[in-house]
């Protein structure tokens, strides 16, 4: 049994699910992380291409069903779609290389990638920009949810100190404004930061089948994220 | 914040992502501890942040009402679920119950302005995880520690309370050196009968039960505590906790697949019973764990006093032994009792001198059996230390392993106890030398030489049976059994097996490969013929020619195999076969004791089985690989040939039903054949990945049974690939990679030369 039993992935990965649905949430996952998917090809051979290689690869993925071919293996969708977006660069640089579009080797072309330093990897911009897709989402949702709740004007003056903590004395500036303990607001904003990471972390558990790959996810984006600084 | 602009989103995502689970408290970091205003806390008053826990943040605090400095711990919890906040607090004020020298007293649990807190007396000195930085302690005063904690862990289970984050930095140590465990954060009531049932996963990665991790394992109950107690001992013996250094992922994939080895592999010279009674805390099964910390503290202190712990029951000679060295004056006294007791009763001048010839003769006969003991013992230290380590190719270490079992053997003479305990101490100074991985071969030679009469019996009994999947089997093992009895076995098998199933090709293809390997009596390629024609689409299914075919007749196979869409060399169907067929029929004791020096009593039968089935034949690819060789005749001059072999091997690289022999061997036959083109680099990649797995998953590593599983779920590349996930290793090597051995790499004729 499966620590998640109904994720978005595992719905999408459902073989008894009907092809039309299980297509239009792949081309909405897809759509999604595409910033992800455009840095991934900025670090290739066809950086200049990128753009134009996403929406193609978004366009085969959406035509031929490429999430029917996810195999017991992938456990996530992130690491689903590294796999597809590999196999679809070689694809094209093979291509490119054949038509003389491009000047390197294909193989040339892979060692240059190894030896480019770590956080440059196309794999390592791709995770970077996923973190951000995963974090606008789950910050939009936590936006949304506040919202419901009647406090959305108490989200926007906090939301500022979620990446940074207040300067000193601000915090008790606004607790003033707003008429209640410094305490207090400390703990609200300390409470918005941790829902933000619940909800970054729930995001995440919808893309994944088992536990330990939300882990597994969850500390490769933490080293993009931690490389890239 | 405007969370369109990447600059701000990734600020965001740092601060959010990578500052850990405790992140949510760092806004309390916000409060301005200068302004008296904020410096209140209902009857606290703040005064210094002292530092975060997986709970939340802790205050060096005063608290006015009684004039006294504690230490304050504010509870981070942000969960809107008010069952969990009730569950906590339950916890929490259950925690405050508990009174006991070594566990951090709880003053008060309250509530102030929504934050839920816990006082405590403020503790100045250190935690143990900061007094031992690595450090390894005496096994005695490792012992003496542990037994300490083990006291107050299991004074919170009689009290119905697990803690579930036992590690060194949640023992505090007061000013005295007292040890006191504190941070019941994660603590949670359970039920004698059905234990506690796991929430979402939480813990401290090095030091949690593998139950913890994965609810799907057990409740959570003391057997989770003595885990990571017994986590905890192994760091106190070695400096390292049992799954060693990486992140949280890692740690966790380690702790739910690997297999725990003892201190002792890292640290040779503590003692077996030590080592014992840390692997019984640490294992995965909760239910193979001690049942409770009292019955470990019991086997601490039988440790400490040099006693027999429950966990590791001595031979007579050992226990002979540390009696004399641990209790001399007692055992003269018991010695002189005997004495006193043998002249009162018996009184008289005669008896009393044949008694004392009886004890000088017992007496003479222990010291020279003593002198044997040394000496054998010399020997297989000196055995364990010219014994070649593990490469990737195992032809030495299987060489020496039948040298040493038979000259090992043969010293200790026919009784197995006697064998038994050479080889303990045989697999002992190898584990010593860092030779551990050795241990799985040595078994094998054990199995093989010992194992005969076991063998036989099994093959009777899958005879007896007579079902298809025994049949199957039959014809499996008896492979490997060159004696006539199995032989006779096997054909009996063979013939019942073509009367009931004559169409089945799993059936089929075990009789060809007997057959075409030499190992079951056949006439000519009779079985071969009938497989074909029943599944001609297997390229492997033509393949299984009689050794002596002429090459004419080879290349039609050949033919015929390259036209196949399918390759499936059977192994994985086979081991699943197996591993439901064999049964589990306890070995004699002639085989069982010399397997005792190597292995625990309840791995015998699984590694029987394993062993068995790690011998299953796999088809004879030489004259095809020969046939295909395009440096020599007939395939330099013949492109037909070289296209059927070329599409023979390309279908066998990467077929989901090939075993790593046969995709090797496809490999090899498409660098021979296709050089200087992209098939000859995926080929070389093939080989490249083979040689990375084998190099860096590591038997010791690898849970053999979950192997074998996935094998036979999987295939066997995909099953190793796998293996490697589990142990944190890249499924390839990196561009830059080299092999220990680079001529690994090299097609067999070009070993030798300079490698490229």
């Amino acid at each position: 049994m499966s620590a998640f039993p109904t994720t978005r992935w595992s719905l999408i990965r459902a073989s008894q699910q009907p092809p039309r649905d299980a297509a239009a949430a792949w081309s909405a996952l897809v759509r999604d992380y595409r910033p992800a998917i455009v840095a991934y090809f900025r670090r290739g051979v066809l950086a200049r291409d990128a753009e134009d290689l996403a929406q193609e690869f978004l366009l085969h993925s959406m035509q031929a069903g490429w999430w029917s071919r996810a195999d017991a293996d992938a456990g996530s969708f992130r690491r689903f779609l590294l796999a597809l977006l590999k196999r679809f660069r070689l694809n094209r640089e093979n291509t490119a290389q054949q038509r003389r579009e491009v000047l390197v080797a294909t193989n040339d072309s892979d060692g240059a990638h190894t030896a480019a330093s770590a956080e440059d990897s196309p794999e390592a911009q791709f995770d970077l920009q996923f973190a951000l897709c995963l974090t606008r989402n789950a910050l939009a949702a936590l936006r949304e949810r506040y919202a419901r709740d009647g406090r959305d004007a108490l989200f926007a003056q906090l939301e500022p100190w979620l990446a940074d903590a207040p300067a000193h004395g601000e915090l008790a500036t606004l607790a003033a404004q707003l008429e209640i303990p410094a305490n207090t607001l400390a703990v609200q904003l300390r409470r918005m930061r941790q829902r933000l990471q619940e909800s970054i972390r729930a995001a995440l558990a919808e893309l994944c089948l088992e536990r330990v790959q939300v882990d597994a996810d969850l500390a490769a984006l933490r080293d993009a994220l931690a490389r890239g600084a | 914040m405007n969370p369109s602009d990447d600059a701000d989103l990734l600020r965001l995502a740092r601060t959010v992502l990578l500052s850990g689970s405790d992140d949510g408290v760092s806004a309390l970091d916000a409060l301005d501890l200068d302004d008296a205003s904020q410096r209140r806390f209902g009857d606290y008053e703040l005064l210094q942040r002292l530092g975060r826990g997986g709970m939340g943040v802790v205050f060096r605090a005063r608290q006015r009402s009684l004039g006294r400095e504690v230490a304050l711990k504010v509870i981070a919890s942000a969960s809107e679920d008010a069952e969990a906040v009730a569950r906590l607090l339950a916890e929490a004020r259950a925690a405050a119950q508990l009174h006991h020298p070594n566990i951090v007293p709880v003053f008060e649990v309250g509530f102030v302005d929504d934050v839920h807190f816990f006082s405590m007396p403020l503790l100045r000195g250190t935690t143990l995880a900061q007094s031992l930085a690595g450090r390894r302690l005496g096994e005695a005063e490792a012992i003496a520690l542990l037994l300490t904690l083990a006291g107050a862990v299991a004074y919170a289970h009689s009290l119905g309370l697990l803690h579930l984050d036992l590690k060194p930095a949640n023992v505090l140590l007061d000013d005295q050196g007292r040890p006191l465990i504190g941070d019941f954060g994660l603590a949670r009531r359970f039920d004698a009968g059905s234990g506690a049932q796991a929430g979402e996963s939480s813990g401290t990665p090095a030091y949690m039960a593998p139950e913890q991790i994965d609810p799907r394992l057990g409740a959570l109950s003391p057997r989770s505590d003595i885990y990571a107690l017994g986590a905890m001992l192994h760091e106190f013996l070695t400096g390292q906790p049992p799954h060693g250094e990486g992140d949280a992922s890692t740690l966790l994939t380690r702790a739910l697949h690997d297999t725990v080895t003892g201190p002792r592999a890292r640290r040779p010279a503590l003692s077996a019973d030590i080592d014992a009674v840390c692997r019984r805390c640490l294992q995965r099964d909760p239910w193979h764990r001690y049942a409770s910390v009292d019955e470990l503290a019991a086997d601490l202190a039988r440790c400490r006093d040099g006693n027999e712990v429950s966990v590791r029951p001595r031979r007579w000679p050992e226990r002979a032994w540390r009696s004399l060295r641990r209790h001399p004056a007692l055992s003269a006294a018991v010695g002189a009792a005997l004495l006193a007791l043998v002249f009162g009763l018996l009184g008289m001048g005669w008896q009393w001198r044949r008694a004392e010839t009886a004890l000088r003769t017992a007496e003479h006969e222990r010291a020279l059996s003593g002198a044997r003991a040394d000496r054998l013992h010399q020997l297989a230290g000196l055995l364990a230390a010219s014994f070649p380590a593990a490469g990737i190719d195992d032809t030495d270490m299987r060489r020496s392993a039948r040298d040493a079992i038979t000259g090992l053997t043969r010293e200790a003479g026919s009784d197995p106890a006697a064998q038994r305990e050479l080889l303990d101490a045989f697999g002992q100074a190898l584990r010593s030398a860092g030779k551990g991985e050795a241990v799985d071969i040595l078994l094998a030679e054990i199995i093989r030489q010992r194992g005969d009469g076991y063998r036989r019996e099994q093959l009777a009994a899958l005879l007896a049976r007579g079902d298809r999947d025994s049949l199957v089997a039959l014809q499996l093992l008896a492979g490997n059994e060159p004696d006539a009895v199995s032989r006779d076995l096997a054909a009996r098998g063979a013939a019942e097996l073509l009367r009931t199933h004559a169409g089945d090709a799993d059936a089929l293809y075990a009789l060809a490969l007997g057959c075409s390997l030499g190992s079951i009596p056949c006439v000519g390629d009779e079985y071969a013929e009938r497989l074909v024609a029943a599944a001609p689409d297997n390229a492997v299914h033509w393949i299984l020619a009689p050794r002596d075919e002429p090459p004419a007749r080879t290349r039609q196979r050949l033919h015929h195999a390259a036209q196949a869409t399918q390759f499936d060399d059977h192994l994985a169907t086979q081991v699943g076969l197996l591993r439901s067929t064999l049964d589990r029929t306890p070995p004699p004791d002639a085989l069982r004791q010399p397997l005792l020096g190597m292995i625990e009593d309840a791995e015998i039968l699984p590694s029987l089985q394993r062993h068995a089935i790690d011998a299953v034949p796999l088809p004879h690819y030489a004259s095809v690989v020969a046939l295909c060789r395009t440096d020599r005749e007939p395939a330099r001059d013949d492109a037909a040939l070289r296209a059927d072999c070329s599409a023979f091997a390309r279908r066998a690289l990467n077929a989901p039903g090939a075993s790593i022999l046969s995709r090797m061997i496809a490999s090899a036959m498409l660098r021979r054949l296709h050089k200087g083109t992209p098939i000859e680099r995926e080929a070389y990649e093939y080989r490249r990945q083979y040689v990375w797995l084998a190099e860096q998953v590591s038997r010791q590593q690898v849970d053999p049974d979950l192997l074998q599983s996935d094998l036979a779920r999987y295939g066997e590349w995909e099953a190793w690939l796998r293996a490697a996930d589990r142990s944190g290793i890249a499924r390839s090597p990196d561009a830059a990679w080299v092999p220990k051995n680079p001529q690994s790499l090299l097609l067999s004729e070009d070993r030798g030369k300079p490698s490229r």
